[in-house]
């Protein structure tokens, strides 16, 4: 038979919080990847290179120059321009993206956005359609934009194409 | 020591030149650009700018040019006709100045917009021309009155479009429908709106013009007569009728008709222009009197030209070409009396040396362009490859600001050009101009291609035939029966054994491909794909077959051969090879030595079945002896061999 004494303690420690003090471990997982026991994780160059390699070893997926300091006021939009555009592009050629539409690279020179990168194809690639897709989001993109936007994406036949190394 | 220094740099001073500063060179505005402009050609490497840079996606074929524009043209319309209809989605205003090209407005709904005059205007000077028409209609049944200028526009919009949408070839907004599409003459449409509003205008001399002008653009035996009889009219009038008129007039004319037009244009103070001289060249050339008053006639017309002071465009030179030898004479061309190609040849002569000593050659009319066209067309005709050189030279040049529509007429143009050369430039030469135009400008077509076989057959140039055979491969020349045969003779042309290491492995890929594709294009055995199935044919098999054994390839060769001799393969719905057609003795010989070279019995034997099958007059017992002598036969092997051989006697 419990000890009512007892019992009341125990609900007593149960009822109260406590603060963890055993040490945090901030790590930042952005941008790596973990190994997997017989290396079947493909990763791109990309993926390959961690994080504080950018600037190194690793360029950047937008090049704008709205982070000095004059166009702080217009910084705003272009992150949200590239980010309709990455979501574009996702939405509208998903069985064609790779890497899940992760690795676009936007450039702008002048008024003029390129969306560079690369789609992959199955064997059966219907040219004309891709033509065609390709027509409609470069307009529909520039009219949205209210700036000439030119796709430059280039295709390989499967992902695996695009592999640098497998952990 | 320091005062002869001083005196020293002293002196020197004092003999040193005075420098005068030059003036600054009066430049204007544009000739930065222009000298920057001048370094800047084209690049040879690239397709053309509206295709996406991919070897998977850059068209070969002209065909496929067309296809693919198009499809990406049609692409950005469903998309501006998406914006049109929602406005309200696209309202991202952040753009300075304000770029209305970004924002398509839908056109007006002649039926549902209100009908009034401000409304009728808008529609005229957006030329919706079909909606004004419907518009106006709501307002004669309305009986809304329109200011007299209001009526005039839309009489004149209606008249130069023969009530109907501005046609394809006039859209500025989309380049491939407008080169690519071709919608055909129209009729004149009679007791339409035209003729309504013309009963309605005031008939002076500019719309009396203007309604001839019209009913000779859309003739028809009606139109014409009603056209003329207007302009009788006007001249019963004392009225003059305008320059257009009269072009027009001369358009529709008989020869005969020419001098008196002319004469009257001449009576009533009408100043001719290059475009009058040329339509009466045209009516001049379509006329059916004989050569000798044609030509009379055009001397003459030339002669005029020169009198009233009227510089000739390139579309006069174009019209006299096509007279003096006529495009479209195909089989005929060779009929041609040889005194009038060679009169041909010394127009085109005098022409070019007008063009090389002249200054700028501006464009005047759109139809400037196919002077190149039929010039070239000349010289090939009159194989005078020195012409040949100079119009692609005069073409080329920076002075010529007359461009060929890219992807159509450009391409005609220079594969003439290519295909000519072809014949005459040495393999180096001709493999840097094949490379540089092909399939940038020139589509991979039959004509080039068999030529190109031809030369590569006799001069070997490894390079060079694996650009042609990739582009033959890209082109779909595989599905032809002719043009595949012709790439497979041409690979088994090359004498692997003079190929370095990478071109021998460039050789296995080459090979490889084609035979992966020929292959493919046999397995097309579903359902949905049989309309593409080109099945194996003998002679095919064999060819393969010998270009895999020389790729270092054998067992793949010899499967291949073994689906010549299995039935299941040509019968049923899965068949893969042809029962029709046959191999070529020396095919079938080749592979006997193949399989001899390796002392292959068993494969030896095929080869020996499909003499039988497909050379069924050939004597067996030589291959017999030969098998014998060159491969150690067990005497089963040797008396099956010659059972084999008494069977099929």
């Amino acid at each position: 038979m419990l000890n009512p004494l007892r019992a009341t303690a125990n609900i007593a420690t149960i009822a109260q919080r406590s603060i963890s003090t055993t040490p945090c471990m901030y790590k930042n997982k952005a941008g790596k990847h973990k190994a997997t026991i017989d290396r079947t994780r493909m990763l791109t160059y990309e993926m390959a290179q961690k994080p504080h390699h950018i600037g190194v070893r690793k360029a950047w997926l937008t090049w704008h120059s709205q982070n000095l300091e004059g166009f702080r006021q217009s910084q705003p939009i272009v992150l949200a321009q590239d980010e309709v555009i990455r979501r574009f592009i996702r939405g509208f050629f998903p069985q064609n993206i790779t890497i899940d539409g992760t690795e676009i690279v936007i450039k702008r020179r002048g008024n003029v956005v390129y969306v560079t990168g690369f789609l992959q194809h199955s064997r059966r690639l219907d040219i004309r359609r891709i033509y065609w897709m390709f027509g409609f989001a470069e307009e529909f993109l520039s009219i949205l934009l209210k700036q000439p936007v030119k796709l430059e994406l280039q295709f390989v036949a499967d992902e695996k194409e695009l592999a640098y190394n497998y952990i | 020591m320091r005062r002869s220094v001083v005196c020293r740099l002293a002196a020197e001073v004092a003999s040193k030149p005075t420098v005068t500063i030059p003036h600054a060179i009066k430049r204007s505005p544009l000739d930065l650009l222009k000298a920057l402009n001048s370094t800047v050609g084209t690049d040879k490497t690239a397709p053309h700018f509206a295709f996406i840079d991919d070897p998977t996606t850059i068209p070969s074929t002209a065909g496929q040019k067309r296809s693919y524009f198009l499809a990406k043209e049609l692409g950005k319309r469903a998309a501006r006709q998406l914006a049109e209809e929602w406005p309200t989605l696209m309202a991202f205003d952040r753009d300075l100045p304000r770029l209305p090209a970004f924002r398509p407005e839908k056109p007006l709904d002649p039926l549902e917009v209100e009908p009034t005059e401000a409304n009728l205007r808008k529609l005229v000077e957006a030329k919706q021309v079909s909606a004004a028409a419907r518009l106006y209609e709501r307002l004669q049944s309305g009986d809304v009155a329109l200011s007299a200028d209001l009526q005039e526009a839309l009489f004149r919009l209606v008249v130069y479009y023969n009530g109907q949408d501005v046609p394809l070839l006039e859209i500025e907004e989309w380049p491939g429908l407008r080169n690519l599409y071709d919608e055909g003459a129209t009729k004149w449409n009679d007791a339409g709106l035209a003729d309504l509003l013309f009963e309605s205008v005031e008939k002076n001399a500019e719309n009396s013009s203007t309604m001839i002008a019209g009913l000779c653009k859309f003739r028809s035996d009606v139109s014409v007569v009603r056209a003329k009889a207007i302009y009788k009219e006007l001249l019963a009038k004392n009225l003059v009728p305008s320059e257009e008129a009269f072009n027009a007039l001369l358009s529709v004319s008989a020869p005969a008709e020419i001098v008196p037009l002319l004469k009257q244009m001449a009576h009533s103070g009408v100043a001719p222009s290059v475009r009058t001289f040329n339509a009466a060249l045209t009516a001049v050339g379509k006329g059916k009197t004989p050569f000798a008053t044609q030509w009379k006639t055009i001397r003459q017309l030339l002669g005029e030209m020169k009198a009233v002071a009227v510089d000739p465009s390139l579309t006069t030179y174009s019209i006299v070409l096509e007279t003096l030898v006529p495009a479209h004479s195909g089989k005929d061309a060779n009929q041609l009396p040889a005194e009038r190609i060679q009169l041909a040849v010394n127009v085109l002569n005098e022409v070019l040396v007008r063009l090389e000593m002249g200054g700028t050659i501006a464009i005047v009319d759109a139809s400037d362009q196919y002077f190149f066209l039929n010039a070239i067309r000349v010289a090939v005709e009159a194989n005078n490859e020195t012409l040949v050189d100079r119009i692609e030279k005069a073409y080329a040049d920076r002075k010529n600001t007359v461009a060929l529509t890219a992807l159509t007429t450009e391409s005609v143009f220079y594969s003439r050009y290519l295909t000519y050369k072809a014949n005459t430039l040495n393999i180096d030469a001709l493999e840097k101009l094949y490379k540089e135009l092909v399939p940038r400008v020139v589509g991979s077509n039959r004509q080039l291609t068999l030529k190109l076989v031809d030369r590569l057959s006799k001069d070997q140039r490894w390079s060079f035939t694996q650009r042609v055979v990739g582009d033959s491969i890209a082109s779909r020349h595989l599905v032809d029966f002719g043009l595949s045969s012709a790439v497979r003779k041409l690979l088994l042309a090359q004498d692997v054994t003079k190929l370095s290491d990478i071109e021998k492995e460039q050789f296995q890929t080459e090979v490889t491909r084609l035979v992966d594709a020929v292959v493919e294009f046999a397995n097309f055995t579903q359902p949905f794909l049989k309309r593409l199935q080109v099945k194996l044919n003998p002679q095919a098999v064999c060819e393969c077959a010998l270009l895999l054994i020389r790729a270092e390839q054998p067992d793949r060769a010899w499967n291949l051969v073994e689906l010549l001799l299995d039935d299941k393969a040509k019968t049923g719905d899965d068949a893969i090879v042809a029962d029709f057609g046959y191999a070529q003795q020396s095919t079938l010989y080749e592979l006997l030595e193949a399989a001899l070279a390796d002392g292959d019995w068993y494969n030896a034997s095929h080869v020996v079945q499909l003499v039988s099958v497909y050379q069924p007059k050939s004597n067996l017992e030589p291959i017999i002896a030969k098998i014998d002598s060159r491969c150690k036969l067990t005497p089963i092997q040797r008396s099956m061999l010659r059972n084999f051989v008494k069977l099929r006697q």
